[in-house]
């Protein structure tokens, strides 16, 4: 019953808020959070359970019995071990907070689909990360990325929006063929081997050497679903081949994307590969290629996040880049430091998604940075909390990016040298883009006016308990020269063996301080380039005017998949009716293979299925052709066989 | 040779002649074609008739020569019918313009 | 007595084997008159065949009526709708004729092995002049069928001239 409602509460609310808060939109905001308070409340009570009882032994709900077969019956069933734990409080913990903001950020007349479509969202997620097994968390994966598509495209007159909807559930689908893939290979090795019916993790777990034996195309069995898997981690938490739908989705509510795409639906992935470590550990190979991914991915993100002018879009991708080091924290075995960083980073990516939302609400739905400016004087609250969200960020002592960030260079460390390095560089480029963004925003050299607007308290109480939450939280697990806490650690010990760290004491003291260097460099470059406006820019385009457009286009990434998958022409964001013919594209070439096969394979079967009584209908209708002749001929015959028959039989030839 | 005049040959010769005209009756494209069949399937049944009549153990008086009576009716009932017959086929050919069966095939009011 | 039935055989092979012959030259000639003439043999045959059983008035009526009666109709049918367009002999044997034919042949086939197997019970009878005791008989015994066979033609050739009679309405 207990776990059963984390997922009801928000589920019923959802579909109550859609038939009902379209006319009353204080119960759809009511509902809406109070849903959320509901389920976060019993969330905690379940978790507390752990430190009452001191035990980490996971609880289990059971849903339904699926199937009793003779050895064990087959169950969905929910369960809360401390994973989940942790990601139910993300959940409903941010998503609360981004509840109540929204009841300030969206208009009344949209509160009723909007909570709604929020509520389903949580409700999904929760299932995603509550189900013990593959399938039923797919169905949350799906799910979450289905009220993706209806949160970004939630403004859905302009065709921007649902374009950038339709893009990222398209694309979040071609992950999704990844982990079908995964389930099915699972199942049918379970199955044959086993006669064992199941997707769940436990079971996978047990039986993790059947996958280790069998190989495919050279690779072990492990190694072929870990990288399926891993295409759909790409998919879902934005990593390098697939991120194209993160920096489009922004075209969504801001809270949308402070929930969505900071806290929730883009660390699904990052869950996926926890959960799954066991099968991660095991292939090394697999292990690399989501390290390198990982790495790439970060340092892409930085990169292209330093010359953009929308904030949103500097802020997604720095989600992409930051997702890119959960990815290389998971690639290198450290786990539960991935999972560490998935919470901080959920506590400051979304305050600053919140606080980007004030900004753009201030300045009456303007994104472009630069016609920002002077808001410091404006927009007081905000102004510090983003100066928060940014130094845990770039991970500044007392701030928890420090912790976590740490955590990772560390373990980057003992496995990669090279890697390593590039992360550092990567801790400059994030400090460095994040403050250019705080400098052109709220400085810039200006000194504005805006009309009176005040900060409403519905929206700067979240606001501020992120902000808390983006220091407190790093206090969870300290490194041995600051203290030692191990809190976080202590959680996680149960399912993930923490690496004792092989380094000195001093080494670890110089590699935080070596961290601290970087994004100080950072932070420095980047008040002396920008704080009187965004002239560095300026200057940057005319120098190396290539370099510039390169970074503003995402490495043209866009424009070559647009290119080679869609259309000749122009990227996406361009409105359908463009289109003309398909020409030289692969769609074009696979839809010629695909039409073929259409036409003569499938539209073959159906013409053949067709033929069979047609062919037989045309036999029978030369039985009754209206000719009077061939009656008596069909008679005439047929009484003579009897008769023939009857002859025979008289006769005793027959019996 | 004698076993050559008697009952089995004419029946012989009686039954081969209904074949022949059954063949002719359900084959032939030709409307006169087919009556031409059905007389033949007369006279075998006539010719049947007739061979019996000669063919058979003591009766009355009466009944001696029954088989030929039958047959005088089966000539009358056939001649009849021929008549009838072209005349449907005469009219039916003013519309159709043809006999051929195979194009007379529209019920006309 | 011999010589006679040896003779009577003769006559008997001689007869049987004309209408045979002219019965199956009736399905091989595709003109329409020429199965009229061969129909005209195979009566004439049958005629003598009758005479052969001691029916002479039966074969002498054969001969008229049939032969030149009912023939003669057959013959004139045949004139009067003889196409203006040759469309072509396309008489193409189809498949399914050739298993009419096929099934004829089995019926015939299975009446000739009946004939053959029942025990006929058979006297020959003495051949007299028939006609006066066809005669008596139909005006004793078999007056009713003789009756109705005269109301029977009455009606069909009045039904003949129905049916042949042109509309003479005014149009």
């Amino acid at each position: 019953m207990n776990l059963l409602s984390i997922v009801l509460y928000p589920l019923i609310s959802s579909l109550l808020i859609r038939m009902w808060g379209g006319k009353n939109p204080k119960l759809a905001g009511w509902l809406g959070c109070v849903s959320i308070v509901l389920s976060f409340v019993v969330t905690v009570k379940v978790g507390l359970h752990f430190f009452i009882n001191s035990s980490l032994e996971p609880i289990s709900h059971n849903l339904l019995t699926w199937a009793i077969l003779p050895s064990h019956a087959i169950l969905f069933s929910l369960k809360m071990d401390v994973l989940s734990f942790v990601m139910s409080l993300l959940i409903t913990g941010v998503g609360l907070l981004i509840h109540i903001y929204s009841l300030g950020y969206m208009k009344k007349k949209e509160y009723g689909r909007y909570f709604s479509y929020l509520n389903l969202f949580i409700a999904l997620m929760l299932l995603l990360v509550l189900s013990d097994q593959l399938l039923m968390m797919f169905i949350g994966w799906e799910g979450v990325g289905f009220c993706s598509f209806l949160l970004i495209g939630f403004h859905f007159e302009s065709h921007k929006n649902m374009n950038a909807a339709k893009k990222a559930f398209v694309v979040n689908r071609i992950g999704d063929l990844g982990i079908f893939l995964a389930m099915m290979i699972i199942l049918a090795v379970l199955v044959q081997e086993k006669q064992l019916w199941s997707l769940a993790f436990e079971d996978i777990r047990t039986h993790l050497d059947l996958f280790l034996t069998k190989s495919i195309f050279g690779m072990s069995l492990a190694t072929v679903l870990c990288l399926l898997l891993f295409i759909g981690v790409c998919g879902k938490s934005a990593q390098l081949p697939l991120y194209i739908w993160l920096p489009d989705a922004m075209a969504g509510p801001t809270p949308v994307s402070a929930l969505i795409h900071a806290a929730s639906m883009v660390t699904a992935g990052i869950y996926l590969m926890c959960r799954l470590s066991f099968l991660f550990d095991v292939s090394h190979f697999a292990s690399e290629v989501v390290m390198w991914v990982g790495i790439i991915t970060a340092l892409f993100g930085s990169t292209v996040a330093i010359f953009q002018r929308d904030i949103k879009k500097v802020l997604a991708f720095s989600t992409v880049s930051q997702l890119g080091y959960m990815t290389l924290a998971c690639g290198v075995g450290a786990y539960a430091v991935a999972m560490f960083h998935v919470v901080v980073h959920g506590a400051f990516k979304a305050l600053l998604f919140l606080c980007a939302g004030a900004v753009i609400k201030a300045s009456q739905g303007n994104q472009d940075v630069y016609q920002m400016g002077g808001l410091y004087k404006d927009l007081p609250w905000t102004h510090a909390m983003f100066w928060v969200g940014a130094l845990s960020l770039s991970g500044f002592f007392p701030f928890a990016g420090f912790f976590s960030k740490d955590l990772i260079l560390s373990h980057v460390h003992e496995h990669h040298l090279f890697v390593f390095v590039l992360a550092m560089i990567g801790v400059l480029l994030t400090s460095f883009y994040i403050f250019r963004l705080l400098y052109l925003v709220f400085y810039s050299g200006k000194k504005r006016d805006l009309p009176g607007y005040i900060t409403p308290w519905v929206m700067k109480a979240p606001m501020i308990v992120l902000a808390f939450l983006a220091i407190a939280l790093g206090f969870l697990w300290t490194p041995s020269f600051l203290g030692s806490i191990d809190l976080f650690p202590q959680w996680m010990s149960s399912l993930y063996m923490i690496p004792f760290s092989t380094h000195s004491l001093w080494f670890e003291i110089g590699l935080s301080l070596l961290a601290l260097l970087f994004s100080a460099v950072g932070l420095i470059a980047a008040r002396k380039l920008f704080v009187h406006g965004p002239i560095a820019d300026q200057w940057i385009k005319e120098k190396f005017p290539k370099l510039y457009q390169l970074l503003l286009h995402q490495y043209y990434i866009e424009e070559f998949y647009y290119k080679t998958f869609v259309h000749d022409g122009p990227p996406s964001n361009r409105k359908l009716s463009q289109d003309t013919a398909f020409t030289n594209s692969l769609f074009h070439f696979i839809s010629v293979i695909k039409g073929m096969f259409d036409r003569y394979v499938i539209d073959g079967l159906v013409h053949w299925f067709a033929w069979i009584p047609q062919f037989l209908g045309s036999i029978y209708a030369r039985i009754q052709d209206g000719q009077i002749q061939t009656y008596i001929r069909w008679i005439t015959m047929a009484s003579l066989i009897v008769l023939f028959y009857w002859f025979l039989w008289v006769s005793g030839m027959i019996a | 040779m004698n076993q050559l005049f008697c009952l089995e040959s004419y029946l012989v010769i009686s039954s081969f002649l209904f074949v022949i005209g059954l063949i002719i009756v359900l084959t032939k494209n030709n409307a006169i074609q087919i009556i031409i069949g059905i007389e033949l399937i007369f006279n075998a049944a006539a010719l049947n008739f007739v061979a019996f009549s000669y063919f058979r153990p003591h009766v009355t008086e009466g009944m001696q020569l029954s088989g030929q009576i039958f047959a005088i009716f089966v000539i009358v009932i056939a001649a009849a019918d021929a008549c009838a017959a072209l005349a449907i086929i005469l009219s039916l050919f003013r519309v159709f313009k043809t006999t051929r069966i195979q194009n007379i095939n529209r019920l006309r009011g | 007595m011999d010589l006679l039935h040896e003779i009577r055989s003769m006559i008997f092979l001689a007869a049987g084997f004309m209408t045979i012959l002219s019965a199956v030259m009736i399905i091989f000639f595709d003109h329409l008159l020429h199965a009229a003439i061969s129909l005209f043999f195979t009566l004439i045959g049958i005629a003598l065949l009758y005479i052969l059983l001691g029916a002479d008035f039966l074969g002498v009526s054969q001969v008229l009526i049939y032969a030149g009666g009912v023939l003669v109709l057959i013959i004139f049918g045949i004139f009067l709708t003889t196409p203006f367009v040759d469309d072509g002999r396309e008489v193409r044997k189809s498949f399914s004729t050739w298993v009419t034919i096929f099934f004829g042949f089995l019926l015939f086939r299975l009446l000739y092995r009946l004939i053959h197997h029942v025990p006929w019970v058979i006297e020959e009878q003495k051949v007299s002049p028939t006609t006066k005791r066809i005669g008596e008989m139909f005006l004793s015994e078999y007056l009713l069928p003789f009756e109705l066979i005269s109301f029977i033609l009455l009606f069909v050739l009045i039904g003949s001239i129905l049916i042949i009679r042109k509309d003479l309405r005014k149009p």
